[in-house]
């Protein structure tokens, strides 16, 4: 940041633009569109909404109709946009306040937008392996779209027979990719072989001819593959390198934009409260981040309120009622026990799950020298800690691992709980035989 | 390759032994002209070197014929038939370590043979089936031969039984018993039979009962075919069910046409596991398919064809007759009926030139004229045998698990209860140490409710079961 | 690459003899071939695949010979011997003097575990042979004792010894009546067990294949071997050397892997039955002429109405309109439709790269939950297969094997019901409850594959 700000400012977003090309986003504006938009120009609005389309439009699997909007209709664009930001948890205030907003936010906003969509769900992290490894395939998996879920639209057996059907899908695939590792697995054996006759058939140490006689061809498409990888790996370590720039530069966006006069600006920013700004320590200012926290909290604090005092009234009208329903009610005693229970259980359950963030888990990076990361405010000094959601790999192996094996814990004492409810259930009926499932 | 040991108890037994040993050897010599000693061979011979002067020689694997020995021990209580056997043509196959016999006879007494010889030569019986079976490489079935009707093939028959179980627990034992016709002329063939069948029942692994005048019919239905002289029709001689011809024998007795025909049925019975053949059927592949429940082990078995006319190129027309006959009630060895009565399970035998495709036509043709228990509709085993009989180009050898053999069961309770309910003759086993009542009772109750599992198969015959529910999956 | 065949019992011994000898017979016919470069490329590739050379004389077969009695397999290695072109190598078969009589339970708890390591060992040196291991296939009938039964438990400590070999089980189902009575049971057993230890299951039906002799071959009097030798035609035409999706310029290097991955990546669908247009005696083949599209119609309706050949094809079944219910598609399949999980198709003869494959690639043929691109691969050869100028092969995961295993269950669970032959299996420590066992497994495989 100290040294050659202005000067290393376009190399950033330049190398920032050529990974996104080489991941596959079509239309990468130039650099200057960047600079432009970061003073809020008219001209660069054109150009980001596409950017966004685009990149938006490779990370999230719009639901059916949607995909065959053509890209070049703007409103139907912005809206798709806007709804998926939204959706990822964007919650600026142009997005909550009607139509007429979205059609009349600035360049800026929407470069604030795209710096939250990358912070956010490791998403160059995810099209890049997606890229890299051609597994296109997984992708394309039919799971139940959030919408579905949420929408409540449709009926619970439709839906459990898309559940069925995903899960043998999901089960096929993973069988396909057991063979796959296995062939792999011969392939290198062989491999190693050969190369172990080739080095002890041959005297000297000049190293063997790298093609093999047979089947060049197959070699060098191969070849070409190989060195497509590596090109876009290369410009991903670039990206990386001069990440920390981007995002200072990023901060100089938003200081932009808090010192623009116009008056929604400011709540803007703070109106950033996305879920996983914290934990992703991704994106930027202890101010904003800061801000979102309070809000957070106060909300927090405003349901807990809310939620005693409807308790408080349910506890007015609960004995009447239990009378008139059931004879047989709980005693208070139970009551108590069972909330202890329920208590007991949420805990466990916060435990298992507090340190995995809602979106995205861990983000593992490439171990930075500290003088790389100067913008960051959290940062301390020691760098022992590291960042929310930044760990020593070995750290978060360790950590997942006893988490697995909570989960793990969990779900056998759930399998043999339904197990036996299940064997109860079967002893009761004639000539049924419970069958344990097929072993893998 | 493995090997099979034949222990003949008794008259009867002795006599149909020599004539399968005789008809094995020519059917060996047919085969086998080079006069090498081989594996077929081996599975009823040993090759032995005479020369050595140990008395009984030691085994040659492998190359030229020296001298044959046959694995077999040769058991009888009276003289005569053993020592006719050994200073016959056969002598040389058998030598003195091979017997055991005595002087007195059982007197047609079950007790006797069973009871006083039974414990008096345990050990030497023991001992010599011992000694065969150290000859073997791989032992893999005993052929027990004996009578029903007689005292010692009936009384010691079935004590050698319980004798091979409880020192060969694991070898297969397969019985050849000839039961009396109803006009037997040993008065207490009734009591012995009834007595041998319990032992049988229980301690056998199959048994192919084999009916005196079953064989008497046949022998007479060949006879008259032979005699009645159409021109066209000329019998090959040496292709009759009875004939003895190019054995090493000389001229017939009365029964060897008789004995003939259960020497053919243990030779076509023991041929799959001799010779090659593109399904091969070994011994103890039998009991496996045809014994369901551990007591109904008693197999009827048909051999056809009886005999091959001279000068015939057999269109497939006679090899479908073949087929036919077999289930025929004339072919039976036992005065029995299977197609009127239920199947528990069949086994085809072929030996010769027949494919796969006849054998499965014929069955196809057969199957809608025979009731199979409901649980075994498609109960059919079947072996291919390349190598055909002596004199014939194919034949076949049908075994069933049939019910049919309930009525002759039947047939010698009624005749045993006729003495038993006059207490008849029954001192003359009582005397014997160590026999009781009991032993009638239990044989007895042993016979009826063998009859009664027959029964209750049967009752199912016409009945048509519905198939069993099956497991259903939870979806 | 190379793979490693273990014949197992009288069945798998004589199949497996017709199966090098097609193939040795088939990659000589190669070198003959024009253009030259190619055939000489296939034929190495077939040698390497299935041959070790030998410093002297003819090339021998990579494989284990096991039986325990030794008629077949002194046959079999005389037969090979006889063929002037390969053989057996020396030492490479186990057997003992005493069958497995038919009892499973026999060859699997007494035979199998008595000689493991013996025929380990055998099996152990073969691959050593091989510079690079492709698969592991095994071939054996399901109704005797010793296919069956000392099968299975090789098959299980292949599985334990190579846990990361492809390994495929070669099936023959024995004819529905008169080859041994117990086979059902014996059937259920091996095929519930290797349900948990093989990778697939490749099955012939004696039945299916003995109509192919006496309809398309004309052949009067059937005998096994004329059985044998359509089961190895039709083996040989998926096993010898092709190009698949992966590999288009040069022949695959991981045959069995391919057609693993393209086919039984589920492990509840590890049935795989097989079918293979045109069908003929060799005598006729020189009169005849075929095309791409007739062959490939034919075959979609082969594959539609699950037949195992061409005479007499239903060509009422229809598939259903894509995007239909569950209900419609269940009637479909009342009326003879087969839903398939997944095809491969692989392509043999002259104008292979004209031949139009889009037929098979009609959704309507698949189950709802895999799409069918990636349902159906194609292999393609551009040479002739075994003397026929063109031929396809159409290997199914399908719910065509459905009715024969509705029909071997069934019949074995009436014969369980009333515990008939029981007794012969208890003896050698297989009780009531494996068998439930083995019913359970097997009904469950029934009801995922009639739910397809």
């Amino acid at each position: 940041m100290q040294r050659g700000k202005s000067v290393k400012v376009k190399e950033v977003i330049e190398s920032l633009c050529k990974l996104l090309s080489a991941l596959g986003i079509d239309s990468v504006p130039g650099a200057d569109t960047f600079r432009r938009a970061k003073f809020n120009k008219e001209d660069a609005v054109d150009d980001l909404w596409t950017l966004l389309y685009n990149i938006l439009s490779k990370a999230v699997r719009w639901e059916c109709s949607c995909s065959v909007t053509q890209p070049h209709d703007k409103s139907a664009r912005a809206g798709l946009v806007s709804s998926a930001l939204w959706q990822c948890g964007y919650g600026a205030q142009w997005l909550q306040g009607g139509w007429s907003l979205v059609e009349e936010v600035g360049s800026r906003g929407l470069l604030l937008a795209l710096g939250w969509v990358m912070s956010s769900g490791g998403l160059l992290e995810s099209l890049l392996a997606e890229t890299a490894s051609g597994l296109e395939t997984l992708a394309a998996l039919p799971g139940v779209s959030l919408g579905a879920a949420g929408g409540g639209s449709v009926e619970w057996p439709r839906q459990a027979e898309q559940w069925e059907r995903g899960l043998r899908r999901l089960q096929w695939e993973q069988g396909k990719l057991r063979f796959l590792w296995r062939s792999l697995q011969a392939a290198q054996q062989e491999r190693a072989a050969l190369l172990h006759q080739v080095l002890s058939s041959s005297s000297g140490p000049s190293a063997p001819d790298p093609d093999p006689p047979t089947g060049s061809t197959g070699n060098s498409k191969e070849l070409e593959q190989l060195r497509t990888e590596i090109r876009l790996l290369e410009i991903y370590l670039d990206w990386k390198h001069l990440e920390p720039l981007f995002w200072s530069w990023m901060d100089s966006v938003i200081d932009a934009k808090l010192a623009d006069p116009s008056p929604p600006s400011h709540t803007d920013a703070v109106a950033m409260a996305p879920k996983s700004a914290g934990v992703e320590g991704g994106c930027c200012q202890g101010d904003t981040e800061r801000g979102g926290l309070d809000r957070l909290s106060e909300m927090l604090l405003m349901l807990q309120v809310g939620l005693r005092a409807v308790r408080a009234e349910q506890g007015d009208h609960a004995p009447p009622r239990a009378r008139h329903r059931d004879v047989g009610a709980v005693t208070s005693s139970e009551k108590a026990k069972i909330q202890e229970k329920v208590g007991c259980r949420l805990h466990d359950l916060t435990e298992a799950y507090a340190s995995i963030p809602a979106s995205g888990g861990y983000r593992l990076r490439l171990q930075e020298h500290p003088a790389h990361q100067p913008h960051r405010p959290r940062k301390s000094t020691s760098c022992q800690a590291g960042h929310q959601g930044e760990a020593q790999a070995s750290m978060v192996i360790q950590e997942l691992r006893e988490k697995e094996a909570l989960l793990l814990r969990e779900l056998e004492r759930w399998r043999r709980g339904h197990r036996e409810e299940l064997q109860e259930l079967v002893s009761g009926l004639e000539g049924v035989v419970l069958i344990p499932p097929l072993k893998r | 390759m493995t090997q099979s040991i034949v222990v003949q108890v008794g008259q009867c037994g002795n006599q149909v032994g020599c004539r399968f040993w005789d008809l094995a050897l020519r059917e060996h010599a047919h085969v086998n002209k080079k006069g090498i000693y081989d594996e077929a061979l081996s599975s009823f011979f040993r090759n032995v070197d005479t020369r050595r002067s140990d008395g009984e020689g030691c085994d040659i694997a492998g190359g030229k014929i020296r001298s044959l020995k046959a694995r077999a021990v040769l058991v009888d209580m009276e003289e005569g038939v053993v020592n006719e056997i050994l200073q016959g043509p056969l002598g040389d196959v058998f030598d003195s370590t091979q017997l055991i016999t005595d002087v007195s006879g059982s007197g047609n007494n079950w007790a006797t043979g069973h009871r006083v010889y039974g414990s008096a030569y345990r050990e030497r019986i023991v001992e010599r089936v011992r000694r065969a079976a150290e000859h073997c490489d791989c032992l893999q079935c005993f052929f027990l031969i004996h009578s029903m009707g007689g005292g010692t093939g009936s009384g010691l028959g079935s004590r050698v039984l319980t004798l091979l179980e409880d020192e060969f627990p694991e070898v297969c034992r397969m019985v050849t018993a000839v039961y009396p016709s109803a006009e037997d002329d040993v008065i207490t063939s009734p009591y012995n039979s009834v007595l041998a069948m319990h032992e049988l029942t229980e301690h056998a692994d199959c048994v192919l009962p084999v009916e005196n005048q079953s064989l008497v019919d046949i022998v007479n239905k060949i006879r008259h075919m032979a005699h009645s002289g159409k021109p066209g029709c000329v019998i090959r001689k040496d292709s009759t069910l009875i004939s003895g011809q190019g054995g090493v024998t000389g001229p017939a007795k009365p029964f060897d046409a008789m004995n003939n025909i259960v020497a053919n049925l243990l030779l076509n019975l023991t041929s799959s596991a001799r010779f090659e053949g593109s399904l091969n059927m070994d011994l103890n592949e039998i009991t496996m398919n045809l014994v369901p429940f551990p007591r109904l082990h008693y197999l009827v078995s048909s051999l056809t064809p009886l005999y091959t006319l001279a000068d015939v190129n057999i269109p497939t027309r006679r090899l479908d007759q073949m087929f036919t006959d077999a289930f025929s009630k004339e072919h039976q060895l036992i005065r029995a009926d299977p197609k009127h009565s239920l199947y528990l399970a069949c086994a085809l035998m072929v030996r010769g030139n027949v494919q796969v495709s006849d054998l499965r036509r014929n069955i196809e043709r057969l199957k809608p004229s025979l009731h199979f228990v409901s649980w075994n509709q498609e109960g059919w085993k079947t072996g291919l045998c390349s190598v055909p009989p002596v004199g014939h180009l194919h034949s076949l050898l049908a075994l069933a698990n049939n019910t049919c053999v309930k009525p002759t069961f039947i047939e010698l309770r009624e005749r045993f209860m006729k003495l038993y309910r006059k207490k008849a003759h029954l001192h003359h086993y009582l005397h014997v140490e160590g026999m009781e009542q009991g032993c009638f009772s239990e044989a007895l109750s042993s016979l009826s409710s063998l009859i009664e599992e027959y029964s209750q198969l049967d009752a199912t015959k016409n009945l048509l079961l519905p198939d069993a529910s099956r497991l259903s999956i939870a979806t | 690459m190379s793979v490693v065949t273990v014949q197992l019992g009288q069945c798998g011994n004589q199949i497996g003899q017709e199966l090098f000898n097609v193939i040795s017979n088939d990659s000589n016919d190669a070198q003959t071939c024009s253009p030259r470069a190619q055939g000489k490329a296939y034929h190495a590739c077939s040698r390497e695949r299935f041959f070790n050379e030998e410093a002297s004389g003819d090339p021998s077969a990579r494989a284990v010979l096991i039986d325990m009695e030794p008629k077949v397999i002194t046959q079999t290695i005389a037969m090979a011997a006889k063929s002037g072109r390969w053989k057996y190598r020396e030492q490479s078969f186990f057997c003992q003097k005493q069958g497995s009589g038919n009892n499973w339970a026999n060859g699997f708890r007494v035979h199998g575990p008595r000689h493991q390591e013996a025929m380990g060992d055998l099996v152990r040196r073969e691959v050593e042979h091989c510079d690079r291991l492709a698969g592991i296939l095994t071939m054996m009938s399901v109704a005797g004792g010793t296919g069956s039964g000392v099968g299975t438990y090789v098959t299980q400590c292949l599985r334990d010894d190579y846990p990361h070999t492809f390994i495929l089980n070669q099936l023959t189902w024995p004819y529905c009546t008169g080859e041994v009575i117990v086979q059902n049971y014996n059937s259920v057993l091996t095929l519930s067990h290797l349900y948990q230890c093989s990778d697939a299951i490749l099955v012939h039906e004696n039945d299916a294949v003995h109509r192919i002799c006496a309809q398309l071959m004309n052949i009067k009097h059937i005998s096994f071997s004329d059985v044998n030798k359509v089961i190895a035609h039709q083996l040989g035409s998926v096993l010898q050397p092709a190009h698949t999706a992966h590999t288009q310029s040069q022949y695959s290097r991981n045959p069995m892997g391919e057609l693993m991955s393209s086919l039984v990546c589920h492990p509840e669908y590890k049935l795989l039955s097989l079918c293979t247009i045109p069908q003929m005696a060799s005598s006729s083949l020189p009169y005849s002429a075929f095309s791409w599209p007739g062959l490939l119609k034919h075959l979609r309706q082969m594959l539609i109405c699950s037949a195992r050949m061409e005479e007499g094809i239903d060509w009422q079944v229809r598939a259903p309109s894509v995007g239909q219910g569950a209900a419609e598609t269940r009637g479909m399949q009342e009326l003879g439709f087969n839903t398939s999980l997944a095809n491969l198709l692989i392509l043999r003869g002259k104008d292979v790269s004209s031949a139009d494959t889009g037929g098979f690639l009609d959704p309507a043929l698949y189950c709802p939950w895999l799409p069918a691109e990636g349902a159906i691969s194609t292999w393609r050869s551009s040479l002739p297969f075994n003397k026929y100028e063109k031929s396809a092969t159409l290997v199914s995961n399908s719910q065509s094997l459905l009715k024969p295993l509705d029909h071997m269950v069934g019949k074995a669970w009436n014969m369980f019901a009333s515990r008939a032959y029981i007794h012969q299996y208890t003896k050698f420590g297989i009780s009531e409850e494996d068998f439930l066992d083995c019913f359970t497994c097997l009904e469950q495989v029934i009801s995922s594959y009639k739910h397809l």
